[in-house]
């Protein structure tokens, strides 16, 4: 499966995508959300794993944009978050078409099962 | 209470007292005012009395004196002055004891003069008709006898004693009139000086009693200012402890997911032994403790600011208790503990599940920490009550001491900090689950006996789609 891993803290991109080639998976990384967007619109992926805190260009901005010009329903959008985005807010993204939320920390097995539902 | 009531009575009294004084002022000089009119009309009467007392003496002496010219003469003419006297008597008299009237002393004055009057007219009569008849011989007979002097002597001494007497009234009343002048002259003064010091202290009372009341206000507008600045505090707390709570959450990410790769079976990271197989599943272990603390915070944190959100739906209870053994079956095979819903009816309720779900990890967590090794036992139920739901967590664990009880559902507290050390736990656990059962409507408290075991209750209202949902 071909999945596209944003999120702006290194360690984890580099934990989770060791992890997910390990399982058999091509795992790309971008770092910020601007980035990410940029790959979505050029590449087609399987699953898009979107964190939602990040600086300047968050994972909430990605999923706004990709509901505006309706090319959401298209990818299969995980979530995940530390806690800093209310259950409210979570509802709306899935509302607007993000798969599902993933809360931090992650446990791999459950990521692994996520993504292939 | 007993500041407020001698403000008030000052005020009062500080008001009346000055008012009643003042008016005492007004009544006493008011009465001495008319006490002065009144004496200066009695003066002009006395001098009226002593003016119309010499005036007829005068006239009196005018009778004589006609009479005399005539009897030496005998021309009619000289009996002119005689004749006005004469006429003119009787209204003087009348008028002197109309003006007496109120004087005893000068009407019995006057009943004597009035006999010496008439005595002495008839005399000067008796003469002049006996001038007239040329009967000189009886006249100066008449004169022999001294009878008309005394009789006019007499009348002179009856008339000065009518004026010594309204002399003596005169002087009397013009001592009453200095000493009521002098009575009014204290009462203005002393009166005046009564007002005038209440009225200064009364003013200072009520000044004093402002200031208070200022520097109450202003304690009061400072008070509003810090709650203001608490607030926004508490606004900062938050956001800072939801930061806090995201850094903190950010490296667990990576440390789980390795210690969770590295525990795998045919690990992508290469085979451990079982020493590493076993200290990587204590750091997997504590990374989740760590994690359920900074949600516990963040939780509390929420709960103390009332902030918790919710969302009701309905749902079945029993079908419910049984995902919570569901969920935390592995847990329970694994400390070999029988956990079990004894729950038999079936109940619908209208409340939060994810909130409600909150509760019972934190219960059962409770329960499994104090359970005995190998044959621990904990049983989940829920009845129907007076349109509530009693739910139980109920365990055989080592109890807990009745003093210690009321405690539990403060926050950071635990039973002893021997315990704390044993189970590891926040002390946050009881603290969330009973804001949210009384968040939710409902009440919770524990039964407990120590070796024996504790059971939790707590009560959720059934269907409570009337009260306002959170959105």
């Amino acid at each position: 499966m071909k999945i596209l891993l944003i999120d702006d803290n290194e360690s984890i991109t580099e934990m989770m995508s060791k992890y997910l080639t390990g399982k058999g998976h091509e795992c790309i990384v971008a770092n910020d959300g601007r980035n990410g967007l940029t790959m979505i619109e050029q590449e087609k992926f399987d699953v898009i794993l979107l964190d939602l805190a990040m600086p300047e260009f968050t994972g909430v901005d990605v999923i706004d944009h990709l509901y505006e010009n309706g090319k959401i329903k298209k990818h299969k959008i995980v979530l995940f978050t530390a806690s800093s985005v209310t259950d409210e807010e979570i509802q709306k993204l899935v509302k607007k078409g993000a798969h599902s939320c993933l809360k931090k920390p992650v446990k791999l097995e459950v990521l692994l099962k996520t993504i292939g539902a | 209470m007993f500041q407020v009531n001698s403000y008030t009575s000052w005020i009062i009294i500080g008001t009346l007292l000055p008012i009643i004084a003042f008016s005492i002022v007004s009544c006493v000089s008011f009465i001495s005012i008319n006490n002065l009119i009144e004496n200066e009309n009695w003066l002009s009467h006395t001098f009226t009395v002593i003016d119309k007392a010499d005036y007829f003496m005068k006239t009196m002496v005018d009778a004589e004196t006609g009479q005399r010219g005539y009897l030496i003469t005998g021309q009619e003419n000289f009996l002119e002055p005689y004749n006005s006297a004469t006429s003119q008597i009787d209204d003087q008299i009348k008028a002197l004891r109309q003006l007496t009237m109120d004087n005893p002393i000068q009407q019995s004055n006057m009943d004597r003069l009035e006999p010496l009057v008439k005595k002495r007219l008839d005399l000067l009569d008796l003469n002049i008709s006996l001038r007239k008849s040329n009967n000189a011989l009886d006249i100066v007979k008449n004169f022999d006898t001294t009878e008309g002097k005394k009789t006019m002597d007499e009348i002179r001494q009856v008339i000065e004693n009518m004026k010594n007497e309204e002399q003596q009234l005169l002087a009397k009343r013009n001592l009453d009139t200095q000493s009521a002048i002098h009575t009014t002259e204290y009462v203005i003064i002393l009166g005046t000086s009564i007002a005038v010091i209440l009225t200064v202290m009364t003013t200072l009372v009520v000044n004093k009693k402002l200031a208070e009341r200022q520097k109450l206000e202003r304690a009061n507008i400072e008070l509003q200012v810090q709650s203001q600045q608490l607030r926004e505090t508490d606004v900062a707390k938050e956001e800072f402890t939801t930061m806090i709570s995201h850094e903190l959450k950010t490296p667990l990410v990576t440390i789980s997911g390795y210690a969770e790769m590295l525990k795998e079976d045919n690990s992508i990271l290469g085979p451990l032994n079982s020493e590493q197989i076993d200290a990587v599943t204590k750091i997997s272990a504590e990374t989740t403790k760590l994690e359920r603390l900074i949600s516990d915070i963040m939780d509390a944190q929420k709960i103390d600011l009332e902030r918790m959100k919710f969302n009701k739906k309905e749902f079945g209870v029993k079908e419910f208790l049984d995902e919570q053994i569901q969920t935390h079956s592995k847990l329970m095979s694994d400390k070999k503990i029988l956990f079990v819903n004894t729950t038999d009816e079936k109940i619908n309720i209208v409340s939060d599940q994810y909130r409600l779900s909150q509760v019972f990890a934190n219960l059962i967590k409770n329960a499994v920490d104090f359970v005995p090794p190998n044959h621990g036992s904990i049983e989940i139920n829920a009845q129907r009550k007076n349109g509530h739901v009693v739910f139980y967590v109920k365990d055989n664990g080592s109890g807990i001491p009745k003093e210690k009880q009321d405690n539990l559902f403060k926050k950071f507290y635990q039973v002893d900090t021997s315990l704390k050390r044993r189970h590891g736990g926040t002390g946050l656990g009881l603290v969330i689950c009973k804001g949210i059962v009384e968040a939710l409507g409902g009440k919770i408290w524990l039964e407990s006996e120590v070796g024996k075991g504790t059971t939790i209750f707590f009560t959720l209202p059934k269907n409570d789609l009337n009260e306002k949902y959170d959105e």
